[in-house]
């Protein structure tokens, strides 16, 4: 196995910050287009991944199989020609001229000298009209419909409107096109039809608190036993999605963890069981504990049908849950380039990769009371074991530690001059001591400072405009004095006096 | 002659009598001797002043005292149409005199004769003044405050003695009295109704200030402002941060009526020094503050904002940019030492801070881990050095055995012997119980005062109440009659 360098990906990261906003920002770039197209490379990535191009794209249908060839063509060095053809193949297949213009254009950028890198004008200016005719067409069946007040009828002439607009990119129309269903539906079967319509193009557009809205409204649905069960597993990937999205991990893995190995490949428009293996695993990985990990997900017999589609996670979790750390780490470094061509993973793998080797690094202190600097990189430091004998304490491994130390992820400090962590084992009553005399100071600081208030004000020595020394004269204060409690309260309660 | 000293000693100070004298009668003498230097007639043009100074005690007679040397004075200004006669500076028979009576007045007789101690110690301090020698009447202020005992009470006395503790330099000698709590100020109505006479030992201070006006003279805002200004700028001179920065923000969280005052705007931005100096970082502003006036704090302070951020970053060249580029700010705003410290305490705190992930380290390696450190190696051995010495860094030192110049710095938060740390979290409890003790019991003044009381309060409501149901019926008053009662009765 060949083991890469930590820093497989060069670019500028901006791993979690930019993806807690991602929710709206993502909907607004993609207004009218899908994520990845219209945000533009995320990362490059140089390194070849393990899958296979053909058939990793063989799993997906839809419109899904376009945006993820498209990102791998457009961030991977290596399958970048390939996967534009096979892109503009994929395009030209379809009806969305848009697209068909963007994977032509990055592909000249690329490959110019490839045939496919020109732009087929007549195969465009066709299309665009035998386009626009079947939007007028069904337009015009629509308002036909709408004036025979049949339901049924309007309700299906939206549906043939919203499928024309999200064949051809025009997923702001569909999405509203598929919302006009609503009022037709009469029958929850057609609701949860309409809603995973919805839910597709919102997925597209990156809107995943639309997601997250419209499963919430699938799952309160009545529906029929068989159909509830047949539904069940895209609600659940779709909610999960959605929650990667938003960067709770946490809820992510839970959503596909629940997620029933009934899903099949029915979901390959938005997503494969391998997908629903690698992002739970992955999530629960950063998120659970390791008695979690053993129990939620190795013993979980549903989710084992979907691990066995990805060996080398469960092994990672496996390894993770027996402390075998190295093996954990060397799995998913192997895995990188993967997950970062992945459409949904590309944005969070930076960040879940860096959460489980902080969890890795937190879990393996946990029994000892020094550890060595040298034992510690020989499983944390990836890379050649012999070329780091002895750490540095300038390495880059070093300064991981006195990051974690500084932000408070380890309560442990380190000593460099025997090389060894330390953990702190802080004076507990000490601890409380202090926090116990710190109220107290704190306490009499504010209570000073608030009695000197009343007392001021009250001898009328508030801090006033200059020219306007003169104090309140005493009989006015004297005289107000008595009645001050008392017009407080009348004003308190409005009676009068 | 001796008809009159027999006159002037007739009321001794209680604390020399053996007989007790009921304080009614007592009260009566006093204020009647009090009477009677307020006739021209009294002082027989035969007597020689100063050898009536000479014969009575302060300490027993303090009330005839004063007001001999008053008069004594008094007639030496006309003489020579000066406001400081000769013999009242430091040295002269007059001084000499003023400060023996300072230094063992009897507080009780004072009472009676508050504006004439107060003229006497202005006279003292404007005369320290004038011949630049204001810690004599720094120290002798402080006695005179400290016999009086205002206990927690703001007078104009106060306001003296810090000035003259800046002009002099004499930092320590004003803590005995600013260590303590002020929480009161003379308000200026007058109490009709008196439990005990003046001369009391029960009267409590809120009661004697406030009957005898002339202890204290009119004050404005700008004399509590400045007071509490001026004492930190003492503690600050003594390097207690944790005091100066509770007195700046008593200036600064200060009430208000639409407008800010300077002091205030100086107070905050000494109050951003003191607690970079002190803790290292600048605390949120307190609630107390209202918003406009922060709002107006932030934009006269920008300079000392931009210092204090450049600071917390651990940023050593911008903060050295700051405090170049603001050199004239904080030559007008005459603090240039305490920027001049900052780098210092920059330095300090980078340290302290290695303590929290380190725990032993070469002191080369100290230069490299706090890359902002301004020093080069051999300093900052000597640097961290007087740090453990003072107790700021809990650390040893060590040198390796083998002879080579490498230091080691051991960083332990636990190295304090345990018996040590125990006695010393003892002292500050029973410090902190104290100072509690001493809130709570001003607080209760302030309540009693405000008439704040749970009762009062239920009562009010009530009476309101009924007011509220039974206008018509005429009961209303009834109510008020109660009201007045209860406010007698207090």
């Amino acid at each position: 196995m060949e083991l890469m360098p930590p820093d497989v990906a060069e670019g500028n990261f901006t791993p979690y910050g930019a993806q807690a906003t991602g929710p709206g920002s993502a909907g607004q770039e993609a207004s009218n287009g899908n994520v990845a197209a219209s945000v533009g490379p995320f990362v490059r990535v140089d390194d070849t991944p393990k899958f296979e191009l053909d058939s990793y794209i063989a799993n997906y249908s839809g419109r899904t199989k376009f945006n993820r060839l498209f990102l791998i063509g457009t961030c991977s060095t290596h399958l970048s020609v390939e996967a534009l053809k096979a892109a503009i193949a994929e395009a030209k297949s379809g009806k969305d001229v848009s697209r068909y213009e963007r994977a032509v254009q990055a592909l000249a950028e690329n490959a110019p000298n490839e045939i496919e890198a020109v732009l087929d004008r007549e195969w465009v200016e066709r299309l665009q009209r035998v386009v626009r005719a079947e939007t007028d067409r069904l337009e015009h069946e629509l308002r036909g419909y709408k004036n025979n007040l049949i339901k049924e009828s309007i309700r299906m002439g939206n549906e043939d409107l919203g499928q024309h607009y999200h064949r051809t990119g025009d997923l702001t129309a569909a999405s509203k096109a598929y919302s006009r269903m609503r009022d037709f539906c009469t029958t929850p079967s057609h609701v949860a039809s309409m809603l995973f319509k919805i839910i597709s193009v919102a997925i597209e557009r990156g809107e995943w608190l639309s997601v997250q809205s419209n499963v919430q409204r699938l799952r309160s649905l009545q529906t029929k036993q068989e159909e509830q069960s047949k539904n069940q597993p895209k609600i659940s990937a779709a909610l999960g999605l959605s929650q990667l999205h938003s960067g709770s991990y946490l809820d992510a893995a839970n959503s596909f963890l629940a997620t029933e190995p009934s899903l099949g490949d029915s979901y390959n428009d938005i997503l494969s069981s391998n997908d629903v293996a690698v992002y739970g695993g992955l999530c629960a990985l950063a998120s659970m504990d390791r008695n979690e990990l053993q129990r939620r997900v190795l013993d979980n017999n549903s989710f084992r049908n979907f691990l066995e589609l990805e060996p080398h996670i469960r092994r990672a979790i496996s390894f993770f849950c027996n402390s075998k750390f190295r093996p954990c780490l060397e799995i998913l470094d192997a895995y990188r380039a993967d997950y970062l061509l992945d459409i949904h993973l590309q944005r969070h793998v930076e960040t879940l990769y860096t959460r489980i080797r902080t969890k890795s690094i937190q879990q393996y202190l946990v029994p000892f009371n020094r550890v060595s600097l040298e034992s510690m990189s020989k499983i944390f430091v990836l890379g050649n074991r012999t070329d780091q004998p002895s750490p540095d304490s300038n390495s880059a491994f070093v300064q991981e530690l006195i990051e974690l130390i500084q932000n408070g992820t380890l309560d442990s400090r380190i000593d460099l001059e025997k090389h060894v962590i330390v953990s702190s084992q802080g004076d507990k009553r000490i601890e409380v001591q202090e926090a116990a005399l710190e109220s107290l100071e704190n306490y009499i600081e504010e209570a000073h400072i608030r009695l000197l208030r009343t007392n001021i004000v009250r001898a009328g020595l508030e801090v006033r405009p200059l020219g306007d020394e003169r104090r309140p004269r005493p009989e006015e204060r004297v005289g107000g004095k008595r009645s001050t409690i008392g017009n407080i309260f009348s004003r308190a309660t409005g009676t009068k006096h | 002659m001796s008809d009159f000293l027999a006159q002037l000693s007739a009321v001794p100070s209680r604390q020399y009598t053996l007989g007790t004298v009921s304080d009614e009668i007592y009260d009566r003498q006093l204020r009647d001797l009090k009477a009677c230097f307020g006739q021209p007639a009294f002082v027989p043009g035969s007597v020689n002043l100063t050898e009536c100074l000479e014969a009575i005690s302060p300490s027993i007679h303090s009330l005839s005292f004063l007001c001999l040397l008053r008069l004594e004075i008094q007639q030496t200004q006309k003489r020579t149409q000066c406001d400081i006669p000769e013999g009242l500076e430091p040295g002269g028979n007059l001084w000499k005199h003023a400060i023996r009576f300072l230094r063992s007045f009897d507080p009780i007789q004072i009472r009676y004769a508050g504006y004439e101690w107060r003229e006497l110690v202005e006279l003292v301090a404007s005369a320290a003044q004038a011949t630049s020698k204001p810690i004599l009447a720094v120290k002798a202020i402080r006695d005179a405050l400290d016999r009086l005992d205002t206990s927690g009470i703001f007078t104009s006395t106060h306001l003296i003695l810090v000035k003259l503790t800046l002009h002099s330099a004499s930092y320590t000698s004003a803590l005995p009295i600013l260590d303590r709590f002020l929480s009161h100020f003379p308000p200026d109505t007058h109490h009709t109704h008196h439990e005990f006479p003046l001369c009391s030992e029960c009267t409590p201070a809120t009661a004697f200030i406030t009957d005898v006006p002339g202890i204290s003279s009119k004050l404005t805002y700008r004399d509590h402002l400045r007071f509490f200004l001026y004492s930190a700028m003492i503690y600050m001179a003594l390097k207690r941060w944790d005091q100066a920065s509770h007195c700046l923000s008593i200036v600064v969280a200060s009430p208000t009526a639409n407008s800010v005052s300077k002091i205030m705007v100086d107070a905050y931005k000494k109050w951003i020094l003191a607690n970079l100096l002190g803790h290292g970082k600048v605390p949120a502003a307190s609630k107390m503050i209202g918003p406009h006036v922060i709002r107006v704090l932030h934009s006269l302070a920008r300079p000392y904002i931009s210092l204090a951020e450049a600071f917390g970053k651990g940023d050593l060249r911008r903060m050295g940019a700051e405090i170049e580029i603001g050199q004239s700010v904080w030559k007008a705003d005459k603090n240039t030492g305490l920027v001049s410290q900052l780098f210092d305490a920059h330095d300090k705190f980078a340290i302290i801070k290695l303590g929290k992930t380190f725990s032993a380290l070469t002191v080369v390696d100290v230069l490299q881990r706090a890359p902002s450190c301004s020093r080069d190696h051999f300093v900052i051995e000597e640097f961290v050095a007087s740090m453990v010495m003072s107790n700021a860094l809990r650390a040893s030192l060590s040198h390796s055995p083998g002879g080579q110049s490498v230091t080691m710095l051991r960083l332990s938060p636990t190295a304090q012997c345990h018996a040590f740390r125990e006695e010393y979290i003892r002292t500050k409890l029973i410090k902190g119980r104290i100072a509690l003790n001493t809130i709570a019991k001003h607080i209760a003044q302030t309540d009693e005062a405000l008439e704040l009381s749970p009762e009062n309060l239920h009562f009010i409501a009530k009476s309101q109440k009924w007011s509220g149901n039974s206008e018509k019926n005429g009961t209303a008053g009834a109510a008020e009659i109660d009201e007045d009662l209860m406010g007698d009765g207090q």
